[in-house]
């Protein structure tokens, strides 16, 4: 005979133990907790029951019939963890005894169980028996009558799907509304499938010896097998369609897809080095930091975790700061190129965020990201969390200082598509990262210059000049879902430069050193001149730009030049470089917008704003060398009359 | 009065914890007889733990302490300072899945911190400090009466299996009171009959049920 006995030693009498060992009815084996187990610094009561049936005495094979106590503690007799035992052996794959009857053996009524515990529910399972007879003829007894009359097994799926319909196991009380179940499961799962769970051997500890991850594991099981027989139903319908579509097709779209990820390197513009990730998660050290480390090199991408002790006597504004700190001080240098291009930030970094009914701009992690777009925009702020609150997306992904991305950490889906999809998303915020961060950069730095207008309207026109670098931002961002949204950025930035073109009052600059009545002409690209007149208004003189030969007044083109030519006293590889960007505007983008202007034209159409705005800056960037531009000069002005 | 030492190294989940924040909180630093440290000096506390350094105020009859927070030789330190003074120790941690209790050298309760910081704790620490004979179990509600008479039950059972068994196997002019199994199993009834506060009767073992009922039905 094969049964297990399973008894505390202070519980039962030796001689029962003895005896049934003595008639060959099967194995008998002691199990309690000792104290010494107890202030074990990782002590957990299903990771030493996980351990006592696998680990120990216990043979590991398939048993007729296991006879268990309701209870094995002699302390606190109530604590039945008999019956939580019960459970470890219907939930643990290893232990093979799924379907084997279990005989629970007490004094103890169903109705005085249930009132004391939530792991009653289990006497209501199929194969669960009960006797209150303690002794070895009863269990002899209870052996016959199984070995005779017990049934033929169900298919294990179908017995595991019919046990978890009658339980329900409560996640350990201080894992706040699945959040910290999710966490885990999701860092197993996502590790064991790319190979580098053996780094977290306390979450793989706690996640394959818990009882309710266990529970979760079995749910997933059947809900498994419900997909793939759904699945099968729809492989006929698959095969059909797949039949449908000719070679020549699959070969057209390949080759389209390789030109579009052409174009997509060529204006990716590669600005630092290597972009830089930055990941602030307070269970970075539980086995996210080594997680993203691994996932993210197939990727040549890099990541660095500051150390934040989230989990002690830190205010949420403390985690805050100290995070606002991380990204500011990325390696210790504060200036452009170090920034972070990206920031893997959880949601919930504090105690106070597992607070009932929070709302969710008070969370840490979106308290966090409104400073880090606060820094610079273009910082690529991907959430991660545990949540699956639509209400905490729609929050995050609207809105001014809105996420640029969001990673579900959810153990339940298909691993290797959910990596796929995360590697995606990092992907793509590392190809805007460099352009964003550059571009916000310049954009802040036009956003702060002084324009000098002595103006009735220079308010106005201040104001209008900060909205559109804010719409031009906004289009940038927009242009990496869309390219032509790059087109309606360029025009953005040019509709500053004719905006300020439009001013008649910016040309009464000098009007000293060019004197009253003095006429020149300009010329751009060698295609073009225009004269310039002055002219007295009623408040003060000012210069009109006119077409030399048709007298008319003349587009923005023209008095840009102007501006460039005599205000900035710039040369005529400023002047070419406008004559550019005017024609790319009236070419490209503007009436036909059927080409795109690539990263590099918005960085050049940038610099251009900075060099026409800012009164410090005296040259067009990129700078060049010294000597050309004094050749330069002294071409320019022997071009002037 | 008997002298309880919290040691807590996240005072913000204490916070977010207790049903009533920051007012629990004041009620616990209010209270004279616990000690309960705050941030560096609590930090520096459970170091000298760790190291095995700290020396405890003689007085401290309970000593409630984040598990997490300690290492295997901090552990070692309080078990060996526990059984050498008979001073109780709670235990707390997030990653404790079901409260255990042990009470083989001295009152040991193993618990979750969301299953510590509930509307018990304030009177239950009350309680202790006014009488150390407090029971550990009162701090998660477990009725450890009931416990205790459901432990009762079984064991006048065993007794009274293996006194038939005897009965079986041995002739009527053998001394059944020599079984030592029986006898053990006899020591630790009288014992739970003494804790209960029951007298032992005929009376008493007949209706062992009954009184099961009534204090599963208070709980």
């Amino acid at each position: 005979m094969n049964a297990l006995l399973i008894y505390n030693d202070q519980l039962l009498p030796n001689s029962i133990k003895n005896q049934f060992e003595e008639d060959n009815i099967g194995i008998a084996v002691n199990y309690k907790v000792l104290k010494s187990d107890l202030i074990e610094p990782n002590f957990n009561i299903d990771k030493h029951i996980s351990n006592f049936l696998l680990e120990d005495e216990i043979e590991l094979k398939k048993y007729d019939v296991i006879f268990l106590p309701y209870s094995l503690s002699t302390s606190n007799y109530s604590e039945y963890i008999g019956l939580r035992m019960a459970y470890h052996i219907r939930l643990t794959d290893e232990f093979v005894n799924l379907q084997t009857p279990i005989v629970f053996y007490g004094e103890e009524e169903p109705w005085e169980l249930c009132k004391v515990t939530l792991n009653g529910q289990i006497l209501f399972t199929q194969n669960i028996s009960t006797t209150k007879k303690i002794s070895v003829e009863s269990f002899r007894k209870q052996l016959n009558y199984i070995l005779e009359e017990f049934n033929q097994e169900k298919d294990d799926k179908e017995f595991l799907k019919g046990f978890v319909k009658r339980i329900s196991i409560l996640p350990p009380s201080s894992y706040n509304s699945h959040h910290s179940v999710n966490n885990e499961s999701a860092l197993l799962k996502w590790s064991e499938e790319i190979g580098c769970d053996k780094d977290i051997p306390e979450v793989k500890d706690n996640l394959q010896t818990g009882l309710y991850f266990k529970y979760l594991k079995a749910l997933s099981k059947i809900k498994k097998t419900v997909d793939e027989n759904l699945e099968d139903d729809d492989i006929e319908d698959d095969d059909i369609e797949d039949e449908d579509i000719e070679d020549e097709d699959i070969e057209a779209e390949d080759i389209e897809d390789e030109d579009i990820e052409a174009e997509q390197a060529e204006d990716n513009v590669d600005l630092t080095n290597e972009p830089k990730i930055l990941l602030i998660d307070d269970e970075a050290e539980k086995g996210w930091s080594k997680f993203y480390e691994r996932l993210l090199a197939d990727i040549d991408l890099k990541l660095t975790t500051p150390k934040i002790k989230y989990k002690t006597d830190l205010s949420q504004i403390d985690v805050i700061k100290k995070a606002e700190n991380a990204v500011k001080n990325f390696k210790k240098n504060p200036s452009l190129k170090d920034l972070p291009h990206i920031v893997l930030l959880d949601l919930r970094l504090h105690d106070s965020d597992f607070a009932l009914a929070l709302d969710p701009k008070n969370l840490t992690g979106y308290r966090i990201l409104k400073r880090i777009k606060k820094i610079n925009k273009g910082i690529q702020v991907i959430i991660t969390t545990a949540s699956n609150k639509t209400w905490n997306y729609q929050a995050l992904m609207s809105g001014e200082h809105r996420a640029d991305g969001y990673i579900l950490k959810n153990g339940e889906d298909d691993p290797k598509q959910v990596l796929e999809n995360i590697k995606k998303t990092i992907e793509n915020a590392s190809q805007r990262a460099g352009v964003l961060i550059k571009s916000f950069d310049l954009i802040q730095r036009l956003k702060k210059t002084e324009i000098d207008l002595k103006l009735p309207d220079s308010q106005s026109f201040q104001k209008s000049f900060q909205l559109n670098l804010n719409i031009a931002f906004k289009l940038l961002e927009e242009s990496s879902l869309e390219d032509k949204y790059r087109n309606y950025c360029f025009l953005q930035l040019y509709q500053l430069l004719e905006n300020y073109a439009n001013l008649k009052e910016i040309y009464n600059f000098k009007t000293n050193e060019l004197g009253n009545g003095f006429k020149c002409i300009i010329e751009v690209n060698g295609i073009k001149t225009w004269k310039l007149e002055h002219k007295k208004l009623p408040d003060y003189p000012v210069y009109i730009i006119k077409d030399k030969k048709s007298e008319k007044d003349v587009a923005t083109f023209a008095k840009l030049a102007f501006v460039v030519a005599f205000l900035k006293n710039s040369d005529n590889n400023c002047l070419d470089s406008w004559g550019y960007l005017n024609n790319l505007r009236n070419k490209k983008v503007g009436h036909k917008g059927i080409e795109i202007v690539t990263y590099d034209d918005i960085f050049k159409m940038l610099y251009f704003c900075i060099f026409i705005f800012d009164k410090t800056e005296k040259s067009y960037a990129p700078p060049i060398d010294k000597n050309q531009l004094d050749e330069l000069k002294k071409m320019l002005n022997s071009k002037r009359i | 009065m008997s002298k309880i030492l919290l040691l807590e190294d996240r005072p913000s989940r204490q916070n977010n914890s207790l049903p009533n924040g920051i007012s629990d909180i004041n009620a616990l630093i209010s209270m004279n007889d616990l000690i309960m440290p705050e941030g560096d000096f609590c930090e520096k506390i459970i170091n000298s733990i760790n190291e095995q350094v700290y020396e405890f105020e003689s007085s401290i009859e309970l000593i409630i302490i984040h598990r997490s927070s300690l290492s295997a030789s901090g552990l070692k330190y309080l078990d060996n300072y526990c059984i050498k003074n008979n001073s109780a120790l709670i235990l707390f941690s997030g990653g404790t899945s079901e409260a255990i209790y042990n009470d083989d050298d001295f009152r040991l309760l193993s618990l979750n911190s969301a299953d510590f910081y509930t509307e018990r704790l304030i009177p239950f620490i009350e309680k202790f400090i006014l009488s150390s004979d407090t029971h550990l179990l009162e701090l998660i509600q477990s009725n450890w009466r009931a416990s205790y008479l459901l432990k009762l039950r079984h064991l006048i059972k065993i007794t009274e299996m293996i006194n038939l068994s005897g009965n079986k196997s041995q002739t009527n002019t053998e001394d059944k009171s020599i079984n030592p199994e029986l006898e053990d199993f006899q020591i630790i009834i009288d014992k739970l009959l003494d804790q209960l506060d029951i007298a032992k009767s005929d009376e008493m073992l007949k209706n062992i049920n009954y009184i099961i009922k009534k204090e599963l039905l208070k709980s």
